[in-house]
């Protein structure tokens, strides 16, 4: 197996163990990069030389025996709205081409303390505003999309192009890509990872999340990104628990909502993970998810007004220089009246409050994390056999806004594949504060599987 | 007398394409007819989630989530 396959948990134990240089991992990222660039197109910078200096570093520093903990030395993508200081940091936009930050967000730089070593920016939808990434290419089949907005940072963890990428989450961003390619995506609890420093789309859903190979490493990058500091070099994830079953953990069957209008490969492969979890110790609940009606509108009355008051001056000053599907939706959204925006609001308080109710019974709600697989990146709409027509985006985000509008952690994991290979992804949702749970969860599930988290074949399969 | 508040210029720069404002209120319209649906909502002494209570952000700690 070449290093630049291996899960972050397999790639800290032989950095810290000594039995793999940085130089050597971080050298085969960038092998990958060289031969799946070119098709893929994950990243919008890659920065080779600083990567190979971060490597040596890291490895100086090891071999002193100043070892920083499980991601010293580990390559990763950061996605290209989140900022670092002396990297071009661009949002996917024309509007902010040649942009160069002159610091580090919060995350890029609890990231540099862990010693992890940036590879370079992945691609972005622009400004985050949209589920598709269309400058990158899906590395199971290039002619299926790759989702997003967080695509390249999926697409670079599931080529081998990364070991981890962090991505942002609105409406789903980090996990729609995530199962669409094949990745585990964490869209942490609202709040817990600082956005300080991250390009915003809408302030109050806004969430920084991660792309990994297995929940595992998510819980590895979340300690880092949650670490303030106070923790010594090396600290083990808590998350990763001891017991190898899910005795006692109650699991929420939603009952509607999550299960209408499912591609029926979708829904059997989840239902069937489902009981994978059930033979596994867990109990299930069949749940209602509630004020299910109002969740469309809770997320566009907050969103869309959000969004445009981040580019007001942008759209002022260079509407030109902006994407038409973005500029059309940031110029429609300044139309939406304050009393529609305070009254998502209002309804957020009360779906809330309603699906915190949910968790009095039940631990993790279990559902397909997208309706369909990766659809033909020229496909704009979905047709389901009832009559029922939503455009593609739509289908992505229905599944994922809860997450969003409630705020609370949400984590995509790939279970199984459709007839044509493509990725099928299951979230699990827990209570606010509660990755803990999410991520014993995915990591026995993982655990229980003959399947290894491995990348996509290095030269595609499928063309 | 000019107000201060007033709205900034319009954009100096053309619609990117005919009809675009026509789209803009298409979308805009989409978007109130969707927005409409919250006014059945009883939301008598419900008070708006800010940013910041989204999900009671300030009761964790890193500590209590891994």
């Amino acid at each position: 197996m070449l290093s630049c396959e291996m899960t972050v948990e397999e790639a800290a134990a032989a950095v810290g163990g000594r039995e793999l240089s940085p130089v050597e991992l971080v050298e085969s990222v960038l092998t990958r990069c060289e031969a799946s660039e070119g098709r893929l197109n994950a990243y919008a910078t890659v920065d080779a030389d600083r990567a190979r200096k971060a490597a040596a570093r890291a490895e100086r520093e090891i071999r002193e025996g100043d070892y920083r903990g499980p991601l010293h030395g580990i390559p990763y993508g950061l996605k290209d709205m989140i900022d670092t200081a002396g990297i071009p940091t661009t949002a996917g936009s024309r509007a902010w081409e040649g942009r160069v930050p002159g610091q580090d967000s919060t995350v890029a730089a609890r990231l540099a303390r862990a010693g992890a070593v940036l590879v370079g920016k992945t691609q972005t939808h622009e400004f985050a505003y949209g589920l598709l990434t269309p400058q990158t290419f899906n590395p199971w089949r290039a002619e299926r999309t790759a989702g997003g907005s967080s695509g390249g940072s999926a697409v670079a963890v599931a080529a081998g192009s990364a070991l981890f990428a962090l991505g942002t989450d609105t409406g789903g961003s980090v996990r729609v890509p995530a199962a669409l390619n094949g990745v585990v995506g964490l869209k942490p609890t609202y709040g817990l990872v600082p956005c300080v420093g991250v390009a915003p789309l809408s302030w109050s859903l806004d969430t920084v999340g991660t792309l990994t190979r297995t929940a595992g490493d998510a819980g590895l990058v979340l300690r880092a990104l949650t670490d303030q500091g106070h923790h010594g070099p090396g600290t083990p994830p808590r998350c990763a628990g001891t017991r190898g079953d899910l005795l006692g953990l109650r699991v929420g069957v939603p009952a509607a909502f999550f299960f209408e209008h499912v591609d029926p490969q979708v829904e059997v492969a989840v239902r069937q993970a489902i009981e994978d979890l059930r033979a596994l110790g867990a109990t299930t609940v069949p749940v209602v998810p509630p004020l299910t009606e109002h969740m469309e509108a809770t997320h566009w009355g907050l969103m869309a007004p959000e969004a445009a008051a981040v580019h007001e001056r942008g759209l002022r000053e260079v509407p030109h220089l902006y994407g038409r599907d973005v500029r059309l939706l940031l110029e429609a959204g300044a139309h939406i009246l304050a009393a529609d925006h305070l009254r998502a609001q209002r309804s957020r308080t009360l779906i809330r409050q309603a699906w915190l109710g949910v968790f009095d019974g039940v631990d993790v709600i279990a559902a397909p994390s997208v309706p369909l697989t990766a659809v033909p990146r020229d496909q704009d709409t979905v047709n389901w056999p009832d009559g029922y027509t939503e455009s593609v985006t739509s289908a992505y985000v229905r599944l994922s806004a809860p997450g969003n509008v409630t705020g609370f952690p949400t984590l995509s994991l790939p279970v199984a594949r459709d007839s044509d290979g493509m990725p099928i992804g299951m979230q699990l949702m827990a209570r606010p504060f509660d990755e803990s749970t999410l991520l014993r969860t995915g990591s026995v599930f993982e655990r229980s599987r003959d399947d290894p988290a491995r990348p996509a074949p290095a030269q595609g399969t499928h063309h | 007398m000019a107000s201060s508040y007033g709205p900034p210029a319009a954009p100096q720069e053309p619609a990117p394409e005919a009809g675009w404002s026509d789209r803009v209120s298409e979308l805009a319209a989409w978007l109130d007819g969707i927005l409409a649906g919250l006014h059945g909502l009883d939301l008598e002494g419900v008070a708006p989630s800010s940013a910041y209570s989204a999900a009671g952000t300030q009761a964790g700690t890193p500590d209590a989530v891994l």
